[in-house]
């Protein structure tokens, strides 16, 4: 991390803004609530079925998440399937 | 997955249900729902006496879309515990709703509304606070002034970055 000198600390000053700026406009104009639909709603699910197929093996990656994880993206939508 | 919901509100005025936020701030009163909507009596016009009400303009095949939308959320949220062991997130590609039924209900409900026109570019823009008539749910959007949004963050912006140089200075 310290190998750099730091330099990546001169970042600090336009993220804090930009970061400042967005949470006072949304604090003030609430832009993202909504319904929270997926929770206030009555629900009964019955339990999830499925199986796994394994299609590829990553090794060695460094990665924490898969890359495109959307697993709490509820609400965007994402190839859609015609019934 | 099989899932029953009980029940979705979904605003049957085609103004009020475009809840784009760059153009108008519907979203709103669409974050004061839920209503108890079991609680709801059999239609009165003496109900309205006093009142203004938003007309209802969509029938149900131009809400199936918006209704097939908050469907796939909720099953994208009800799967997602299910898939907590895929310890490295999962990327959904696909998905697909099937409706096997629906039961639908027009309603009228109760929304306390105080308006404040921002005046502005295409006509400004029209700040709600809603009130859920019935849970007293609150929320609102206040206009902000760009100028000092911007100077706000610009101020803090350079306090942090003299902070770092400071330190970057100090420690060298």
């Amino acid at each position: 991390m310290s190998d750099d000198s730091g330099l990546w600390l001169l970042a600090a000053g336009p993220a804090g803004a930009t970061a400042l700026y967005w949470a006072l406009y949304r604090y003030y104009r609430n832009t993202d609530k909504s319904h929270a639909f997926e929770r206030d709603t009555a629900i009964e699910a019955k339990p999830v079925t499925g199986s796994d197929r394994k299609v590829d093996t990553v090794t060695g990656t460094q990665e924490r998440r898969i890359r495109g994880d959307n697993v709490s993206a509820y609400r965007t939508r994402v190839q859609r399937d015609s019934s | 997955m099989d899932f029953t919901v009980d029940d979705l509100t979904l605003e049957s005025s085609a103004e009020r249900g475009n809840l784009d936020t760059q153009s108008n701030t519907n979203n709103i009163i669409n974050a004061i729902l839920p209503f108890d909507t079991k609680n709801a009596l059999k239609w009165n016009a003496s109900y309205l006496a006093g009142f203004t009400s938003e007309k209802r303009n969509l029938d149900v095949e131009k809400l199936r879309p918006r209704l097939e939308d908050q469907l796939l959320s909720i099953a994208r949220a009800q799967v997602e515990g299910s898939v907590r062991r895929y310890d490295r997130g999962v990327r959904w590609e696909r998905e697909r709703v099937d409706v096997h039924g629906t039961r639908w209900v027009s309603m009228y409900l109760p929304v306390w509304l105080y308006s404040y026109h921002q005046p502005g570019r295409n006509g400004g823009m029209l700040h709600y606070i809603a009130v859920n008539g019935r849970t007293g749910e609150t929320m609102g959007s206040v206009p902000v002034q760009q100028w000092k949004l911007l100077l706000a963050a610009l101020t803090t912006g350079t306090i942090i970055e003299a902070l770092v140089l400071f330190f970057l200075v100090a420690a060298s």
